[in-house]
C-alpha cells in the first residue's frame, strides 16, 4: 500500500465539454424519452409530497423535541454517575486519539478538487433551501433558519464554482484541510447554536427555554476535537520514524475496548496488596515454570514423550479445575458448591486457568518451537497471554467503585456498542473453531459443529435472547449469578458465532488445494497447517463479510430492548415517554433513535466499502 | 541427555501443580477469612460495592437482612417507566412513588435513603428476578392477587396504593364520567399485551354484554399514541396511569380539560399495589411491612420530615410515635433486627406517606382526598396496626 | 488426511492418528453431553424450587387469553394458540415475500435507471432503510400507521378513500383507510374453495405436461413453441372452468372417506410394522447408495473411518427408529389418528375426514367478492367484509417488506451488473431489440446470480417476522411469550419455537436449493 494516494483526473484527457445548461441536463437525465418524462413527473409528484409531509412533521410546533435534548445524556450512557463522568470523556478520548493516529498512519488523507467541494456545497445548500420552501406554513423559526442557511450555502458554492471556472486548471485541496475546517465549524456550532432545554418544576409544570447546544458538554467536546486534530498531527510527524506503528496501533485498538469497558468505565476496585502478594507470584512462578517447560518441549530433537507429558498435563489441569472442590471439600456436591456471584467464581478460577493455558501452550509447543529464536518468541507469547489472563481475572473479580442508581454501569448507546463489540470479539474464537470443526475430517466433531451452526442460524435472534434472559437464569440459578447484560452478551455471542463460522468457512473453501499440498510437502503438522497456512488466508479473504457482520450485529443489538435492557431503543421508546415531563414523545424519540443508528451504520458501511477497495477484494 | 530432559520436564509439570496448589490453599487463608474466596475483597464494605462472597438466598430463610447489611446497599426492583410511580429521569436517577418506598426501606435497614440500587424490570421478568435473588424487594406497581401470592413462592406486603382499572374515552364519542362498560360496545380498545388489564377488560365487557375489539400494543405509551390519533377509541390501564396521561396532555396543551374522560366510577377491577418479597423470610417481611406502616403512622400522627427532629426532643411526644422512633422504647425495632432509630431515619430522610404521595403523585393530577388512599379516619383505606 | 504411503508397521497407539482422533472425538462428545446433562439437572432442580416441572400439559388446556387476530381469537388450547401464531407468521411471511420481491426488483432496476430522479430516489431509499435496525423501523411504523391516512389520503366522513393526492381512483366505498387500519375489497372464500383448489391441483399437473410437450416441439424444431404462453393459458382455463365445474371434484370425497376409515380401523400393529420396515428399508437404501458411490471398477476401496461412521450411524439410527415404532404404540397411534398428541386429534385419519367433509358435493362459487364495510358509532371495519389489515399486521408487514426489498434491490442490481458486457454487445450485434435482449440474454443469466442471495433474504424475512412482538403482532413468538408468562413453561415454548423455525428454514432453503440446482443444470 505504498502508493495510496488517490489519483484525481486532472482533466487533460477530458473530451470536449458537452453542451451544458439546466435545460440540457434535464433533457439528458430526466426527460430523454416519453416514458422517462412520465416517470419523472409521477416520481417527482411523490417526492414533492413526501418531502413536504416530512418537513412539516419535523417543524410542527407540537413536536416535543425538548424531550430529546433533555435526555441526550440518558440516551448515550444511561445513568452514569455525575461525579465520575470524566471517565466517559476519557473513554471517548482514547477512541479519538487512536482514530487520529490511525488516520495519519494509514494515510486516509486524499485530495479533492475545489470544483467537487463547490458542487457539494451547492447541492447541500439547494437541498436545504428546497426543503424549507416545500414546508407549509410561515417563514419563521426552523423553516426560516433552514431557508436562510440553505440559501447562504448554495450561494457560496455557486460563487466558488464561478470563481473556479475563471481559472484554467482545477486546483485540488487536501481532505485533511476540509476535515479540519469541519471540526472548527462543529466547535463554533457547539458554542453558538441554541436548542430547546426543558426545566421541570416540583409541581409538575415545565418550562422549555432555548439554551446553547450541549451546555454542559461543549468544553469537553471542544477539547476532544482539539485532541483529534493534535493526534493526527502527531501521527503524521512520527509515522515515518516508527515503522512498527501500524502493528502497535492494531494492538492498541484491540486492547482499547476491554480497557475502556473494564478499567475506565467500570472503575474496578483493585486491591494492590492482593495484586502484589498473589497475582504477581502466580504470574512469575507459573510463567517461569511453564516457560522453562516450553523451552524444553519445543526443542526440535526431542522425541514423542513430549506429547504425552503435555497431554497428561492438560488432562490433569482440567480434572483438577473440575474436581479440586471434591478433593479439598468432599462434602460439596458440585464444583460450585454455593451460589456464587460471577466475580466469586472468577476469583476461584484465577488459580486454575493459567494451568490449562500452560498445558495448551505445552501441547502446541512442538508445532511452534524449533530453533532457539522461535522458541523464545513462543515463550514471549506465553508470558503475554498469561499476563492478560491473570489481569482479566483480577479485573473481572474486582468490584466496581461506581455509585450507580441502576444495576448496569453501561446503558444507552454505550450499551449498544458494548453488546456489538463484545458480541463480535467473543464470538470470533468460537466462530473460527466452529468453522474448523465443520470443515474437519472428524465425523462427530463435524456433526456437532454443523448441527450447532444450522440450528442457531435457522432460529431468530429474539428467541436466543429469550433463552439468554429466561433460561440461562434457570440453568445456572444456584450456581452463579449472571448479570442481565452479561446474559445478553452470551446469547449474542453464541448467535453471532454461528454466522461468523459460516463466513470463515467461505474463506476456508476459497483456499486453493495447492496450499494444503505444499504444507503437507514441507511436513507441517495439522496445527501448524491450520494456524500458519489456512487461517491467515481464510480470514483475510472474509474481512468484508466480517465487517458486514459487525454492521448487522450493531443493528441487531436493538433487539435487547424487547427483553428490557436499557439500550438506546429501550430508553427512546419506553423510558423517556414514561417520564411525566415527556409523555407523548414516543414518535420524536423513535425518530431520533433511528437517526443515531443510521449515522453509525452508514459510517461503518462507507468505511468498510473503502476498506474493501483498499484490500482490492471487491474488484477482480 | 534425552533422559535428563524427560525427567526435567516431568519435574517441571509437577512443580507447576505444586506451586499452584499452594497458591490456592495457603494464600487465601488470611486471618479473617474462613471461606476459600478472594482474600482481597473481604474487607470491602464500602457502600455501592458488590461483595462477591455473599450467597444469594433464593430459598433460604432469614438471610436477606444480613445480605443487604453486608452489601451495604438495597437492591430494589422497580419499573423505571411507570408515570409518577417510577420514572427514570434524564440524569438516570429514579423518581416516583415506588422509588420513594424503596428509599424508605433503605433508610430503615441501612440508615441511608440513598443506599438503593434500582433494577428496572419488565413486567415479565419481575417475579423471576425476585425469586432468583437478583433483587431484595420488588416495589413495581404490582397487583396483589391470590394466584401470585400462592404459586410464585413470594409474599405481598401492605398495600401502599389502592388502584383500580379504568377506561379512558373521548367526550366527543359521547363518553362521560358516568359511562359504564355497557357503553363501550363496538369500540376498539387498546392496552398492552400480556397483562392482567387485558384479561380484566375482556371479562368485564363480556359481563356487561358489550363486545369490544381488542387491539394490543407492546408498550403503554404506544396505546396512548393510538388513542390520540384515533386508532383506539378507548385505552385501559390502572386509573392512576390514565389520569396521569390525561393531566399531562392538558398541561402540554394537546387537549382541553374535559376532552377525555376516565370511567366507570367504580373501577373495573381492584388493583392493590404494594411491595413483594420472597416467602419464608419473616424477618425481612416484618421489616418491609413495618417500614410501610411507619410512613402511615407518621402521617396519622402528623410527623413529617420537617418536624420530626423537633418532635423527638419534645417531652409531650405522642407515645406511639415515641415507640416508633425508638425514643421511649427501642425493643420494637431491635427485635426485628433494626436499629432503634430506623423509622426515625425513614421519616426524616424520606417523609411520611402523605409527603411521599404529595411529592410524587400530585403533579400528575392524582390526589388523596376522597380516594381509597386517604387515611381511614378520612374515609380511606390507609390503616396501620398500632406500634406497640 | 489419507496418505498414499503404506506404513510397514502400525505406529504405537499414542501416535496413531486414527486412534487419537477417535479418543479426542469421544472425549469431546462426553464433554458436550456432560454439559447438557449438568444444565438439565440444574434447571430441573431450579424449576422444582419454584414448584414447577417441565410439562406439555398447557398444550391441551385452555389458555385464558385472547389473541388479537388470527383464524380464531379465542383459542381453546395452548396448541391452538400456537397454531394461530404459526398461521399469522405464515401470513406475513408469504405476503411479505411476494411484496418484497416485486418492490425489490423495482428498486434494483431503478438503481440502474438513467433517470436521475428515479436513480437518486432508489439510492436514498436503500441507504436509509438498510442502515436503520429493522426493529426501530417496525416500532416506527407501528406508531406512524395511525397518521398515514392524514398525510396521503382524502377521506369521506366515514373513512372511505375518495382520492389520493386529489386524484379520483376508485368508486367510493372500495378502499378504506383510517387510523384503525386499512380495508380492501377481497375474494372471500366460501365452502366450495376446497373443491376448486383440488381442481387447480389437477390443472397444475396438466399444465406441467403441456409445458413439456411444447418444449419437446421446440426442441424438435417444428415451430415456435411459446411454452410459457401455452401453459399459462391452460392454467387460466382450468381456473375459469373450475369456478363453475369444481363440484366435479366431489367424487374425491368418498375416496378420502375411505382412506380415513382405513387409518381409523386398521389394527395399530400393522402401522407399527410398516413404519419400522420403512425405517430399516430407508437405512438399507442409504447404505447401499453410499457403498455404490464408493465402489470403483477395481472393487470396494478401503473405507475411511468417516465412511464407517456414516454407515454405522445410518444403521444405528434406523434400528433405533424401528425399535421405537415397534415398542411404542402411542406415537404411531397419534400419527395415524387413533390417538391424540397434546390432547389434539391431528392424525392422518382426522386429516382425511376433514378433506372428505370439504370435498363432499358443495355447489356455488368458490369465492365471493366482497367490499369492505364499516359499522357502529366508532366506525369499525366489519371483520368478515373485504380484507381488513390491522395496525400490527401493517406495521410488521411494511417493515419487513421495505427492509427486505432494499437488500433484494441490491442483489438484483449486482446480478444485472455481473452479466458480462460482451453478452449485451453480442445480443445487440445479432439484432435483438432491447426488450428481447433483457428477456433472453440478461435476465436469465442475472437470475442465476441473483437467486442465492435473494433466497437468503427470504429466509431472513421469515425469521424477521418474529420482531412483530415489538408491535404485539400475535405470531408464534408473541403467543408463546404470553403462554410462558402465564404458565412458567419456558422450556417447552422455546423447544416449540426452535422446532417451528428450523422447519421453516429447512423448507425454504430446500426450495431455494432446488431452484439453484435446476438453474445450474440449464447452464450446462
Amino acid at each position: 500500500m505504498a502508493d495510496s494516494e488517490v489519483f484525481v483526473d486532472t482533466g487533460e484527457l477530458a473530451p470536449e465539454p458537452p453542451p451544458s445548461g439546466a435545460v440540457q441536463w434535464i433533457r439528458d437525465n430526466l426527460a430523454y424519452s416519453v416514458s422517462s418524462t412520465i416517470t419523472t413527473i409521477v416520481v417527482g409528484f411523490i417526492v414533492f409530497f413526501g418531502l413536504r409531509a416530512l418537513i412539516a412533521w419535523f417543524l410542527n410546533p407540537f413536536r416535543k423535541w425538548s424531550s430529546v435534548t433533555a435526555n441526550s445524556r440518558l440516551l448515550m450512557v444511561q445513568a452514569y454517575p455525575d461525579a465520575q463522568f470524566s471517565r466517559v470523556w476519557i473513554s471517548v478520548g482514547i477512541v479519538v486519539v487512536l482514530a487520529g493516529l490511525s488516520a495519519a498512519v494509514w494515510r486516509v488523507a486524499g485530495k479533492v478538487s475545489v470544483g467537487q467541494v463547490a458542487s457539494g456545497l451547492l447541492s447541500v445548500g439547494s437541498a436545504a433551501l428546497v426543503l424549507a420552501l416545500l414546508a407549509p406554513g410561515e417563514f419563521t423559526g426552523g423553516r426560516g433558519i433552514l431557508a436562510v442557511s440553505g440559501l447562504a450555502i448554495a450561494g457560496a458554492g455557486y460563487l466558488w464554482k464561478r470563481a473556479k471556472k475563471a481559472s484554467i486548471n482545477d486546483p485540488v485541496i487536501s481532505t485533511v484541510a476540509l476535515a479540519g475546517f469541519g471540526l472548527v465549524l462543529i466547535a463554533v456550532f457547539l458554542w453558538t447554536i441554541k436548542l430547546p432545554v426543558q426545566e421541570v418544576f416540583a409541581d409538575g409544570t415545565k418550562e422549555v427555554t432555548s439554551q446553547a447546544l450541549a451546555n454542559s458538554t461543549k468544553v469537553p467536546w471542544t477539547i476532544l476535537l482539539g485532541v483529534l486534530a493534535a493526534s493526527y498531527v502527531i501521527g503524521v510527524a512520527i509515522r515515518d520514524a516508527v515503522p512498527a506503528l501500524r502493528r502497535i496501533l492494531v494492538g492498541l485498538w484491540a486492547l482499547s475496548f476491554p480497557a475502556i469497558l473494564m478499567v475506565v468505565m467500570r472503575a474496578p476496585d483493585i486491591k494492590w496488596d492482593t495484586v502484589l502478594s498473589l497475582d504477581l507470584p502466580i504470574f512469575l512462578v507459573v510463567g517461569a515454570a511453564v516457560g522453562a517447560a516450553l523451552y524444553v518441549i519445543g526443542a526440535p530433537d526431542t522425541g514423542e514423550w513430549k506429547f504425552i507429558v503435555s497431554a497428561l498435563g492438560l488432562v490433569l489441569a482440567i480434572l483438577w479445575v473440575l474436581f479440586s472442590w471434591y478433593l479439598f471439600d468432599p462434602t460439596s456436591t458440585s464444583p460450585f458448591h454455593i451460589t456464587s456471584s460471577a466475580a466469586d467464581v472468577l476469583q476461584r478460577l484465577e488459580f486454575k486457568f493459567p494451568l490449562i493455558l500452560g498445558a495448551l501452550f505445552a501441547l502446541a509447543a512442538p508445532s511452534f518451537g524449533g530453533a532457539k529464536a522461535a522458541r523464545l518468541q513462543f515463550i514471549g507469547v506465553w508470558w503475554a497471554a498469561l499476563g492478560l489472563l491473570i489481569m482479566s481475572f483480577r479485573l473481572g473479580a474486582a468490584s466496581s467503585l461506581l455509585q450507580l442508581s441502576g444495576t448496569a454501569f453501561v446503558g444507552g448507546l454505550a450499551l449498544t456498542f458494548t453488546l456489538a463489540i463484545a458480541g463480535i470479539v467473543l464470538s470470533f474464537p468460537l466462530g473460527v473453531l466452529l468453522a474448523l470443526g465443520r470443515a474437519s475430517t472428524m465425523p462427530i466433531v463435524r456433526m456437532i459443529s454443523t448441527t450447532y451452526i444450522e440450528l442457531v442460524r435457522s432460529v431468530p435472534l429474539i428467541t436466543w435472547l429469550y433463552i439468554g434472559s429466561n433460561l440461562l437464569n434457570l440453568f445456572l440459578a444456584g450456581v452463579v449469578d449472571i448479570d442481565s447484560v452479561v446474559r445478553a452478551i452470551i446469547a449474542i455471542t453464541l448467535f453471532s458465532a454461528a454466522y461468523l463460522a459460516e463466513n470463515v468457512r467461505g474463506g476456508l473453501q476459497s483456499i486453493p488445494k495447492g496450499q494444503y499440498e505444499a504444507a503437507d510437502a514441507v511436513g507441517m503438522s495439522v496445527v501448524q497447517k491450520t494456524v500458519l497456512i489456512t487461517l491467515p488466508q481464510a480470514l483475510k479473504a472474509v474481512i468484508p463479510a466480517l465487517v458486514g457482520q459487525v454492521i448487522s450485529l450493531f443493528k441487531d443489538t436493538s433487539l435487547v430492548s424487547i427483553i428490557g435492557l436499557f439500550d438506546l431503543l429501550y430508553i427512546a421508546r419506553t423510558v423517556v415517554p414514561g417520564q411525566s415531563a415527556n409523555l407523548g414523545s414516543i414518535m420524536e424519540m423513535t425518530v431520533i433513535a433511528a437517526a443515531i443508528y443510521w449515522v453509525f451504520t452508514f459510517t461503518f458501511s462507507r468505511s468498510s466499502m473503502r476498506l474493501e477497495r483498499r484490500l482490492g477484494l471487491g474488484t477482480r | 541427555m534425552k533422559k535428563m530432559q524427560r525427567i526435567l520436564a516431568v519435574l517441571v509439570v509437577l512443580g507447576i501443580f505444586a506451586t499452584a496448589c499452594t497458591a490456592d490453599d495457603t494464600a487465601p487463608t488470611t486471618p479473617d477469612d474462613t471461606t476459600q474466596t478472594d482474600p482481597g475483597t473481604t474487607d470491602t464494605t464500602a457502600p455501592g460495592s458488590t461483595d462477591p462472597t455473599t450467597p444469594v438466598a433464593g430459598q433460604s430463610g432469614g438471610a436477606t437482612l444480613d445480605e443487604v447489611r453486608a452489601r451495604g446497599v438495597l437492591k430494589c426492583g422497580v419499573s423505571g417507566s411507570a408515570v409518577a410511580f417510577s420514572e427514570t429521569q434524564s440524569d438516570g436517577s429514579m423518581t416516583g412513588f415506588d422509588a420513594e418506598m424503596c428509599r424508605a426501606v433503605a433508610a430503615a435497614v441501612l440508615g441511608d435513603a440513598n443506599a438503593v440500587e434500582f433494577a428496572a424490570l419488565t413486567a415479565a421478568e419481575r417475579f423471576t428476578a425476585l425469586a432468583a435473588g437478583e433483587i431484595d424487594v420488588l416495589i413495581r406497581n404490582t397487583t396483589w392477587t391470590q394466584s401470585r401470592d400462592t404459586t410464585l413462592g413470594l409474599d405481598f406486603g401492605p398495600t401502599t396504593y389502592y388502584d383500580g382499572q379504568g377506561v379512558m374515552g373521548k367526550a366527543s364519542d359521547g363518553f362521560t364520567a358516568d359511562s359504564t362498560l355497557a357503553d363501550v360496545d363496538g369500540a376498539v380498545l387498546c392496552t398492552n399485551a400480556g397483562t392482567t388489564t387485558e384479561k380484566n377488560i375482556s371479562e368485564g365487557a363480556a359481563q356487561a354484554g358489550a363486545t369490544i375489539v381488542l387491539s394490543t400494543v407492546a408498550e403503554f405509551p404506544e396505546a396512548m399514541e393510538g388513542f390520540k390519533a384515533g386508532s383506539c377509541d378507548l385505552v385501559t390501564t390502572d386509573a392512576s396511569g390514565l389520569v396521569g396521561n390525561m393531566v399531562t396532555a392538558i398541561r402540554d396543551g394537546e387537549i382541553q380539560e374535559g376532552d377525555w374522560v376516565v370511567f366507570p366510577r367504580a373501577p373495573i377491577s381492584k388493583e392493590p399495589l404494594g411491595p413483594v418479597y420472597r416467602q419464608n423470610d419473616s424477618q425481612w417481611a416484618d421489616i418491609v411491612n413495618w417500614t410501610v406502616y411507619a410512613t402511615f403512622i407518621a402521617d396519622e400522627f402528623g410527623a413529617t420530615s420537617g418536624n420530626v427532629e423537633s418532635l423527638i426532643g419534645d417531652v409531650d411526644l405522642n407515645p406511639e410515635l415515641g415507640r416508633l422512633f425508638g425514643v421511649t422504647d427501642d425493643e420494637l425495632q431491635s427485635t426485628m433486627g433494626l436499629e432503634a432509630d430506623a423509622f426515625y431515619n425513614v421519616i426524616s430522610q424520606v417523609g411520611n406517606y402523605d409527603e411521599i404521595f404529595t411529592r410524587t403523585l400530585n403533579p400528575v393530577g392524582i390526589f388523596r382526598d376522597g380516594s381509597y388512599n386517604a387515611q381511614w379516619y378520612d374515609g380511606g383505606m390507609i390503616y396501620a396496626p398500632p406500634a406497640r | 488426511m489419507t496418505t498414499a504411503i503404506q506404513r510397514p508397521t502400525r505406529p504405537p497407539f499414542y501416535r496413531d492418528v486414527t486412534v487419537l482422533k477417535w479418543v479426542f472425538q469421544i472425549a469431546f462428545l462426553i464433554g458436550i453431553v456432560t454439559v447438557f446433562w449438568l444444565l438439565g439437572t440444574f434447571s430441573i432442580a431450579n424449576l422444582a424450587k419454584q414448584n414447577l416441572a417441565v410439562s406439555w400439559d398447557f398444550m391441551a388446556r385452555p389458555v385464558g387469553f385472547q389473541v388479537a387476530e388470527g383464524f380464531t381469537t379465542f383459542p381453546e388450547s395452548g396448541f391452538e394458540a400456537l397454531l394461530v401464531g404459526v398461521t399469522n407468521m405464515l401470513r406475513v411471511t408469504i405476503s411479505g415475500i411476494l411484496a418484497a420481491t416485486i418492490l425489490g426488483i423495482i428498486i434494483g432496476v431503478s438503481r440502474l435507471s438513467h433517470n436521475w430522479l428515479v436513480n437518486k430516489l432508489a439510492t436514498v431509499y436503500i441507504e436509509t432503510i438498510r442502515n436503520i435496525p429493522l426493529l426501530v423501523q417496525i416500532v416506527f411504523w407501528g406508531i406512524v400507521v395511525s397518521i398515514i391516512p392524514d398525510i396521503v389520503v382524502d377521506e369521506t366522513s366515514d373513512g372511505s378513500l375518495k382520492s389520493l393526492f386529489g386524484l379520483r381512483l376508485l368508486p367510493e366505498g372500495w378502499i378504506f383507510a383510517s387510523p384503525k387500519g386499512f380495508a380492501l375489497p377481497w375474494f372471500v372464500p366460501t365452502d366450495g374453495r376446497w373443491q376448486w383448489v383440488g381442481f387447480m391441483i389437477v390443472g397444475a399437473v396438466a399444465t406441467r405436461y403441456v409445458y413439456r410437450w411444447r418444449i419437446r416441439l421446440q426442441e424438435a424444431g417444428t415451430a415456435e413453441a411459446r411454452a410459457f404462453l401455452w401453459s399459462g393459458g391452460v392454467l387460466l382455463a382450468f381456473a375459469i372452468v373450475g369456478t363453475f365445474a369444481h363440484p366435479v371434484m366431489g367424487i374425491f370425497g368418498p375416496v378420502f372417506g375411505f382412506v380415513a376409515a382405513f387409518f381409523q380401523n386398521t389394527p395399530i400393529i400393522i402401522f407399527q410394522i410398516v413404519l419400522a420396515g420403512l425405517a430399516v428399508g430407508g437405512a438399507y437404501y442409504i447404505i447401499k447408495k453410499r457403498l455404490d458411490e464408493l465402489r470403483t471398477p477395481a472393487g470396494l476401496g478401503k473405507l475411511t473411518d468417516d465412511d464407517w461412521f456414516r454407515l454405522v450411524m445410518a444403521a444405528v439410527v434406523a434400528l433405533g427408529l424401528a425399535l421405537f415404532f415397534l415398542l411404542q404404540s402411542g406415537p404411531v397411534e397419534a400419527i395415524v389418528g387413533q390417538g391424540t398428541i397434546f390432547g389434539q386429534d391431528i392424525g392422518f385419519s382426522q386429516l382425511f375426514t376433514g378433506l372428505e367433509n370439504r370435498f363432499s358435493f358443495v355447489g356455488g362459487a368458490p369465492f365471493d367478492f366482497s367490499l369492505p364495510a364499516i359499522d357502529g358509532r366508532f366506525n369499525n371495519y366489519l371483520p368478515d367484509a373485504g380484507h381488513v389489515i390491522t395496525r400490527a399486521y401493517f406495521a410488521l408487514w411494511i417493515g419487513v417488506v421495505l427492509y427486505t426489498a432494499a437488500f433484494i434491490g441490491e442483489a438484483v442490481r449486482a446480478g444485472v451488473l455481473a452479466v458480462p458486457r460482451g453478452q449485451t454487445e453480442a445480443g445487440f450485434a445479432v439484432g435483438l431489440r432491447r426488450s428481447q435482449l433483457l428477456r433472453m440474454i440478461v435476465l436469465p443469466q442475472a437470475f442465476r446470480i441473483i437467486l442465492p442471495p435473494v433466497g437468503n433474504q427470504y429466509l431472513n424475512l421469515a425469521k424477521n417476522t418474529s420482531l412483530g412482538i415489538a408491535v404485539a403482532y400475535p405470531d408464534i413468538v408473541q403467543v408463546g411469550q404470553t403462554i410462558f408468562n402465564q404458565t412458567g413453561q419456558t422450556i417447552p415454548i422455546v423447544i416449540s419455537w426452535m422446532a417451528w423455525y428450523s422447519f421453516v428454514s429447512l423448507t425454504l432453503s430446500a426450495i431455494v436449493n432446488r431452484w439453484n440446482k435446476k438453474l445450474k443444470l440449464v447452464e450446462r
